[in-house]
């Protein structure tokens, strides 16, 4: 089809080439070879467009794309920038880096998802990297990727969820056999660097490169006011978080137990039931979990369901 | 029938992210909302509950970027589902997306770029509005874009491509005001008698916008400005043939607070005042 081949010729002008022949001769001749599906009209057509013309739309588009993966990765879109050509202090513009990232990982549908994962790919494959950069700009990826979509998921938050104040109001026993959901807008990932000093003296507008080799797991969440939160949490609660499914749920002793051990300094349990409560509390209003009660038992002559 | 069977409105604004907390908590007196629907329709969280919000005090219309409706990839049939399930939820009348494709070789290129003036091209885009009207059951316009580049006009001229999609599609006109005002600076011709030769009975709604000039003169729709005054005369001069309609201010970069956008509207509402008032007198 002749109408696809000039689109597709326009996108290779637009994306792909930066440098056109600056008269229309040069231009006829270069397109007649290089887009051998187009009629000679249409060669025509389009070797009569001016080059500078063109370049309007390359400057827009690889700077939106520059711009919006900044917004979305801003850390990550960071230090790419600095560690293009190995060197931490010379910065790529945006230009230079989002041709390349389109030329490698073209965006292939309109979802900003496959803009970030792109850009993702690109880390992960493309880059001429070492790896030690490379395990540090994934590790900031990965974390930026999980507030972006714990930012932009729909929740999952069920009804009759219970508030930290709820809490007050049971017994230890009620408490224990609360259950423990994961929203959808909930990611628990780790990580082999630091990424929440990172992302803290990036935010105080420090240097956060080269990122602190250690290991971490870190919840991400969204919360009521629809602020992301990322907290550590020790690696036995994030291997227990991690194995909850859609769906699924654990008890609040179960996450005791497990927080428990991590804390063996301290001894005293009325000292371990605060401590955990404090958690517990902090998980709940940051959303990294939501707690109700159990269905209530049903037996004869009673319903746990209101009656109409 | 004029306005294509739709309601006037009047003016009002392109709702943006920067502008959601204080509509919501000081509920500026905006006739109207246009969303670009892209911009809402993939999220949760606080976009999608800031939307609902504001919709539960102003009318929302709908206005799309990603359709490719010019492409010749195939449609993507899932985005019009989501689309029209968007909409339906929102209770929003009708939508708009524009004349051009973005989407080829299922690359996003991310910008509107102009399409060939040809049958071919004209015929592609017809077979697909026709598809787009059936899959989101409400009015659905088309808008003439900003065009730095002429793809191709051996065959006809860009408004004799508008009007055969239009007509042939039977589908709505949404007239961007400062993309054909800018484009006759681009392609040298005379804005009024371009407009004068589109079906100004399909214009459905409108849209005005600001640009920047560059130190060297040259100038983009970069939406990052006032409306300038050639462009507010241009407006006045065309709304005789259009009649009242539903316009809006589309203000997307170096966004100006609330305030100044709502004077913007309420500039575009004294013109609309004027103009009408003048013929009727
Ligand atoms: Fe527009």
């Amino acid at each position: 089809m002749a109408l696809a081949a000039v689109l597709s010729a326009l996108r290779t002008l637009i994306l792909d080439l930066s440098e056109l022949p600056a008269d229309e001769p040069g231009r006829r001749s270069l397109y007649t070879h290089i887009f051998p599906d187009l009629s000679a009209a249409e060669v025509e057509d389009l070797a009569k467009i001016p080059p500078h013309r063109l370049n309007i739309y390359s400057t827009s588009i690889f700077t939106g794309e520059g711009k919006l993966l900044e917004a979305k990765l801003p850390m990550t879109w960071e230090a790419l920038r600095k560690y293009w050509d190995g060197s931490f202090h010379e910065q790529a513009t945006y230009q230079q880096v989002a041709r390349r990232v389109h030329a490698l990982r073209p965006w292939r549908s309109s979802a900003t998802e496959d803009l970030v994962e792109g850009l993702r790919a690109f880390i992960a494959e493309d880059m001429p990297l070492s790896s030690s950069k490379r395990d540090q700009l994934l590790a900031l990826a990965d974390f930026e990727l999980d507030r972006f979509y714990a930012a932009r998921l729909s929740s999952n938050i069920l009804n009759g969820q219970l508030s930290p104040d709820d809490l007050t109001s049971l017994t230890v026993s009620d408490l224990l056999a609360l259950r423990c959901y994961v929203p959808s807008t909930t990611r628990i990932s780790h990580f082999e660097f630091d990424v929440l000093a990172a992302r803290a003296a990036f935010r105080a507008e420090k240097d956060f490169l080269p990122l602190m080799p250690v290991r971490q797991c870190v919840a991400t969440s969204r919360a009521d006011d629809n602020s992301v939160f990322s907290m550590t949490i020790p690696t036995p609660t994030f291997e227990l978080l991690n194995s909850v499914t859609a769906g699924s749920y654990l008890t609040v002793e179960e996450l005791a137990a497990t927080y428990l051990s991590t804390i063996p300094e301290v001894r005293d349990e009325a000292q371990q039931f605060q401590k955990f409560l404090g958690f517990l509390i902090t998980l709940m209003k940051d959303r990294v979990l939501c707690l109700a009660l159990p269905p209530l038992s049903v037996s004869a002559g009673y319903s746990s369901q209101p009656q109409p | 029938m004029k306005n294509f069977g739709l309601t006037p409105l009047g003016a009002g604004a392109g709702l943006r992210h920067a502008h959601f907390d204080d509509i919501i908590s000081q509920r500026p007196p905006f006739r109207w909302f246009e969303i670009i629907n892209e911009d809402f329709m993939n999220f949760g969280g606080y976009v999608l509950e800031s939307l609902r919000e504001i919709r539960r005090h102003y009318q929302i219309i709908g206005h799309g970027v990603c359709l490719a409706i010019g492409s010749t990839d195939p449609l993507d049939l899932t985005y019009l589902k989501r689309l029209r399930k968007f909409l339906d939820d929102f209770d929003i009348p009708w939508t708009s997306d524009h004349l051009c494709f973005t989407m080829v070789d299922h690359t996003n290129l991310n910008d509107l770029i102009p399409l060939p003036f040809t049958s071919e091209a004209a015929t592609n885009v017809i077979e697909r509005v026709k598809i787009v009207q059936q899959e989101l059951a409400r009015p659905f316009l088309l808008e003439n874009v900003t065009r730095y580049i002429t793809v191709s006009d051996r065959e006809m001229s860009e408004t004799e491509f508008i009007n055969t999609v239009l007509e042939k599609a039977n589908c709505g006109l949404l007239l961007d005001v400062t993309n054909a005002y800018l484009n006759s600076k681009f392609h040298g011709f005379d804005p009024l008698e371009f407009v004068r030769s589109l079906p100004l009975e399909r214009v459905g709604q409108m849209h005005l916008a600001g640009w920047e000039r560059a130190p060297d003169g040259s100038f983009i729709d970069s939406h990052d400005a006032p409306v300038p005054p050639e462009v507010w005369d241009f407006f006045k001069q065309i709304l005789p043939y259009t009649g009242p309609s539903s316009v809006i201010i589309e203000w997307d970069a170096q966004v100006p607070p609330v305030h100044r956008l709502l004077e913007e509207t309420l500039t575009a509402d004294a013109a609309m005042a004027e103009v009408f008032s003048a013929k009727a007198a």
